[in-house]
């Protein structure tokens, strides 16, 4: 393998691989844009939700509001997930990154559908909401930019899958992937699922749209769409539990109370979570109260059991790392030692929004902007990493 | 409270609907929150891209050109004397963790019980 397009973060000991970094950075800059144009949106919509200000008409409220769903919930996750899936692999992994030009490829479908979707809402005619419920109709053109945006994701998470195979191959680490490459997996297993289930049923609706075949079935649209709907949250989901552990380990040296334990969890994610967007229809007609029984008590638990367990795991191995430490002054010196000036634990093991963890620890401990120019480097700020840097010497 | 509409009055619709006094309260209490939720995510986005262009440089620099190392196996973890229950409480290695799980099962409970009752009262099974 060419060590030309190597280099090693000296802050944070992290390898990054060129092609891999610039596509991670770019990723990551189109997330926070999305995050941007969703945010305001969620600024009018909530000012009028807020019945004293009710800022906006009826049209426009709900065309913000279409806006504000599709690109938090769907473009703003997934791009970001994008990054994230080349981090854990080619950086973490410490290899290539499999076929970038096909990474490319990826993020320019991704871009260009989602310029599509939301030129198609700011023209006013495809104020249907995220969900796009047929047979309320949009204008073609926002279901385009959606099928457009998830081919590109899938080429990223083929990426993804790839880049582990060549690691495998070249024998880049020792033993199985490391516990955050894992929860990656993991987000990459629902990911595809997501997206495919979005492909499935939102080209028929294009089709639909376009006057080529006459009929959607409500009932169907809705029990296929929510594969996409609920689960696209649970790429998310998995993702910043991946983080956590992450920055447990970055900031505190904290290793797994027990791998074994935290793989299970995320195992049971890829077999339970998905069903749990049954939830979403269990007032709609024409679907067994069985269906609706079985799969949000008994399969849904499931899941909420693995985010319980990462909930106890997580806190529960930095106080471990924090007692050996030191920290054991009563029941939570451990806690009110910990370093709160550093806005990665702040964000991201105090139960932030998981995605502002992510785009935190990625700014925090280098490679995104880091500039070999020797002029700045803003993102390779392993400074506030402390002590935990060296975790990634050995693994997560 | 209907999610998504855009109107929590029903002005002028053909089937009007009220809600009590309290749901305007709680609602405006949202908008608020959210508000105050929205100014987060801008001082978010405003830091981390002002970092990127404006931030404290770092004196530290790589370039491309190294040769990438195996990742390596742990190693073991050092465990303090006694191990992790020594350093722990009453034979937990992380007490305090174990602390705020009950807490959170309470609360837990607590909501649930109070999510039942409510559905029960507008679920009547006789």
């Amino acid at each position: 393998m060419s060590t030309e397009q190597f280099r090693i973060c000296p802050e944070s000991g992290l390898q990054f691989h060129k092609p891999a970094e610039t596509l991670m950075r770019a990723n990551a800059v189109l997330a926070v844009v999305i995050l941007l144009i969703g945010g305001v949106a969620a600024l009018m919509v909530t000012l009028t939700r807020w019945p004293a200000v009710h800022l906006l008409p009826a049209d426009r409220f709900y065309q913000l509001l279409t806006s504000h769903g599709v690109n938090m919930l769907i473009f703003w996750i997934i791009s970001f997930e994008m990054a994230v899936l080349y981090f854990c692999s080619s950086t973490l992994l410490r290899c290539r990154l499999a076929t970038p030009r096909i990474a490319w490829l990826g993020f320019v479908l991704m871009v260009t559908g989602i310029v599509v979707n939301n030129l198609a809402v700011m023209n006013g005619d495809a104020s249907v909401m995220m969900t796009s419920y047929v047979p309320m109709p949009a204008n073609p053109n926002f279901y385009l930019g959606l099928i457009l945006f998830a081919v590109g994701a899938l080429l990223g998470c083929f990426v993804f899958l790839g880049t582990l195979v060549i690691a495998k191959e070249e024998k880049t680490y020792e033993g199985s992937i490391p516990l955050v490459t894992f929860g990656a997996l993991t987000a990459c297993i629902i990911a595809v699922f997501t997206i495919a289930s979005g492909a499935i049923i939102l080209i028929p609706t294009y089709m639909w749209s376009m006057g080529w075949i006459n009929h959607i079935d409500p009932v169907m649209y809705r029990l296929v769409w929510w594969a996409l709907g609920h689960s696209s949250q649970q790429i998310n989901v998995a993702a910043h539990v991946s983080v956590w552990y992450a920055i447990a380990a970055i900031v505190f040296g904290a290793r797994p109370l027990s791998e074994k334990v935290s793989r299970t969890a995320f195992f049971l994610y890829i077999a339970f979570l998905q069903l749990a967007s049954a939830h979403h229809l269990l007032v709609d007609p024409g679907i067994s109260s069985e269906w609706k029984i079985f799969n949000t008590s008994y399969a849904m638990y499931l899941a909420v059991l693995a985010s319980m367990v990462h909930g106890l795991t997580v806190p529960g191995s930095i106080e471990v790392a924090q007692r050996a430490k030191g920290f054991t002054k009563g029941l939570f010196e451990w806690l009110r030692k910990a370093p709160w000036s550093n806005p990665v634990l702040a964000q991201g093991d105090v139960r932030g929004p998981g995605q502002v963890a992510t785009v935190s620890v990625w700014y925090r401990h280098g490679g995104l902007f880091h500039r070999h120019d020797g002029r700045r480097h803003p993102g390779c700020g392993a400074q506030t990493l402390g002590h935990g840097v060296h975790q990634f010497g050995h693994r997560l | 409270m209907a999610r998504r509409h855009w109107d929590m009055a029903f002005t002028n619709s053909a089937i009007g609907f009220d809600y009590p006094a309290s749901a305007y309260t709680l609602m405006g209490l949202a908008g608020i929150s959210g508000v105050a939720a929205i100014i987060g995510g801008g001082i978010f986005i405003l830091v981390t891209v002002s970092s990127v262009f404006f931030g404290k440089r770092l004196e530290s620099e790589s370039i491309y050109g190294a040769v990438p190392t195996r990742l390596m196996k742990a190693e073991p973890i050092v465990e303090p004397a006694g191990g992790h229950a020594a350093a722990g409480k009453w034979g937990f290695a992380a007490p305090g963790t174990f602390i705020f799980a009950l807490f959170f099962l309470a609360v837990f409970v607590i909501y649930y019980a109070i999510n039942w009752k409510y559905l029960a009262s507008v679920w009547p099974m006789s």
